[in-house]
């Protein structure tokens, strides 16, 4: 009986060993602010902030920092990748450390542009990459992590009248049949020539031939300069109308749209069997009762 | 003769009732007559119609003045149509946010015609950087009036502010086009930071067994970013041996992964709505292989938009499969994987 005993001891040993061979694995949880950065920079000035990362791990992690190019995603315009001029002017110190677990640690990051910069705004990534402590001879996949931060820098102030100019809305467009209660698929796309970025934020207001309207909700998005960015949205309306009128406005901010106009017809279900229920009930009548005949050939005629 | 003389003196009387009976009666339509001018007469007030909109008097002189033995006040505007000045706004940022600010307006009992103008600024005493409220919620310089209902009754995000700065909001109320109060009492909100949490279960993947689902990473996500984030990942090599042998990365695409079949290193991700490529298209486990050059492609994502609540412990699960083929020679294969996370902006 001892023996056995030990012998199912000895087996579940193995097993779990078999199962998770991994000693040295283990989980990390990293916390980073700002994770978005947007300042003011001024030309041959230095700007500084600190980015402050917390180890949620029990174990500690060392993080390595360093500055690079971001593209944003579900931009429009293929652009060839060119190095930002903001990456040789920002430097982090330090660049590696060590944050032992459960403790916040801040690495200073430093902008300083030459003293001659055109206006214009100026984009770069921090990754933090952790470090992790793996065997010199792994036996399984090593995963890792990099969390990227954004850099979104500005010289020169922002003018909406201007920004207003240099903002278009392109190929504002809906399926222009669609059938009653269907939603409304549309898009649109918004350019930025502008020399910096802006937050591009649309209305859509739809209005049917009888004057209702009501305003739909769509979700904002920042658009860099020289870039575009599209919507792909879906609305539903509550009102029925056989003809929508569509206003698109897009605020650029500091309460300055831009604006585009589209319309919808709808193909009537439920509505359009009323109607030819009614036209047949009229020509049933017409054809079958005298006096409404002539009344409708005087109507018609003018002759009795 | 005395009842010609009745019939006449009542003729008499219902004609000067109609003739001069409304002496004082004021403008007159078709549909409306103003019957007094007196304050508080002369309509319903906040009663509006698409073709008119009657107060009467905004104010009205009280000829009495206040007088005692040491003093006298002259007459003055004693009576005036004027809004309850608005309280203060509630402020909020639901979401942490950091770049911008929930305001509801406190109407104090105004009339639901009453509109309202929202001032803004950096400092506490509104002695400088003053801004208003536009009707695209973002600032700008002149101020806008609109109603309770036209802001968002149940409340509104200002934008465009700066992360972790205080904002001072006060409002101000008209009534009709002719009176304004001063501006209510301030509140503030300071705007929160920009913050990704992102967590790893395990550092290495465990392969205990060859069969699917055994294998997996699970990454877990906490943000606050108004545009949400994208994990995107990607391997160093092939898996590989110290003696180089490999095995190759499964054959389908991210933008296209099929059901498993024939062999290789292969993921699947449980984020359904990943978006890229073809919709839902790892849903009923569908694998690709890993691309080999950074970025690599999105295996996770969450587009937001976080207004309201911000995205807390998202979990996706990265599952790996591998298959190797007859001629596989057995062996320790290894490589590493990254899975870099970025805000969306």
């Amino acid at each position: 009986m001892k023996h056995k005993l030990f012998l199912i001891f000895f087996l579940s040993f193995i097993i779990y060993h078999l199962s998770f061979p991994q000693a040295f694995a283990s989980s990390e949880s990293i916390r980073v602010a700002p994770v978005i950065e947007e300042l003011s920079i001024a030309p041959g000035k230095t700007t500084t902030y600190s980015l402050n990362i917390s180890n949620s791990s029990a174990q500690p992690i060392g993080i390595h920092a360093d500055i690079t190019n971001f593209e944003t995603s579900n931009e429009d315009t293929s652009t060839t990748s060119y190095s930002s001029p903001l990456i040789s002017w920002t430097s982090v110190s330090p660049s590696d450390i060590i944050i032992p677990s459960n403790e916040t640690k801040s690495i200073n990051v430093t902008i300083l542009p030459p003293s001659e910069i055109k206006k214009g705004g100026y984009y770069a990534g921090i990754f933090l990459t952790p470090f992790v402590d793996k065997e010199k001879v792994p036996n399984a996949p090593i995963i890792l992590t990099r969390i990227g931060t954004l850099i979104l820098a500005q010289y020169g102030e922002t003018d909406y009248a201007n920004l207003k100019e240099k903002a278009q809305i392109k190929n504002f467009s809906f399926n222009k049949l669609i059938f009653e209660n269907s939603p409304f698929d549309f898009h649109f796309t918004v350019t930025n020539s502008y020399f910096t970025h802006f937050n591009a934020k649309p209305f859509i207001t739809v209005a049917t031939l009888f004057g209702k309207s009501e305003m739909l909700a769509v979700s904002e998005k920042n658009i860099l300069p020289g870039k575009s960015k599209t919507w792909n949205e879906s609305i539903t309306s509550k009102l029925f109308s056989p003809i929508y009128i569509v206003h698109l406005a897009v605020s650029v901010g500091g309460g300055n749209f831009i604006t585009s106009d589209s319309y919808i017809v709808v193909i009537p279900g439920l509505h359009i069997i009323l109607i030819a229920i009614i036209l047949l009930m009229l020509a049933a009548v017409a054809t079958y009762h005298k006096r409404f005949r002539k009344a409708l050939s005087i109507l018609l005629t003018g002759k009795g | 003769m005395k009842h010609k003389i009745l019939f006449y003196l009542f003729l008499s009387f219902i004609l000067y009732q109609l003739s001069f009976g409304q002496v004082f009666a004021g403008p007159q339509s078709t549909t409306y007559d103003l019957k007094a001018y007196e304050f508080g007469s002369g309509g319903i007030t906040g009663n509006i119609s698409t073709t008119y909109s009657l107060f009467g008097n905004t104010g009205q002189v009280d000829s009495s003045s206040l007088n005692s033995t040491t003093f006298a006040a002259q007459p003055g505007l004693t009576y005036l149509l004027l809004a309850n000045v608005p309280g203060a706004p509630t402020l909020s940022i639901p979401a942490n946010n950091y770049d911008r600010i929930k305001v509801t307006l406190n109407t104090s009992s105004n009339p639901t015609d009453a509109t309202y103008a929202i001032q803004v600024s950096t400092t506490s005493d509104f002695s400088s950087n003053n801004k208003y409220v536009q009707t695209d919620f973002t600032l700008g310089t002149s101020p806008v009036f609109q109603t309770n209902s036209t802001w968002g009754s149940s409340g509104f995000f200002v934008t465009d502010l700066s992360a972790n700065t205080a904002y001072y909001f006060r409002a101000e109320a008209q009534q009709g086009k002719y009176t304004q109060t001063g501006f209510g009492p301030s509140t503030s909100q300071t705007t929160g930071t920009s913050t990704l949490s992102f967590s790893l279960d395990s550092n290495s993947i465990t392969f205990s067994n060859l069969n699917a689902a055994d294998s997996f990473t699970v990454l877990t996500t906490s943000t606050n970013a108004y545009s949400g984030y994208t994990i995107y990942g990607w391997e160093t090599r092939a898996l590989t041996t110290p003696d180089n042998q490999t095995i190759s990365n499964y054959g389908s695409p991210n933008s296209a992964p099929t059901t498993w079949s024939g062999t290789g290193f292969g993921y699947s991700t449980n984020d359904t709505s990943l978006t890229g490529g073809t919709a839902n298209r790892f849903v009923g486990s569908k694998y690709a292989g890993f691309q080999t050059t950074s970025p690599g492609d999105p295996i996770a994502d969450n587009p937001g938009p976080n207004l309201n609540t911000q995205i807390s412990n998202e979990a996706f699960t990265i599952t790996y499969r591998i298959t190797g083929n007859n001629i596989t020679p057995a062996g320790t294969y290894t490589n590493t994987i990254l899975y870099t996370i970025v805000p969306s902006y």
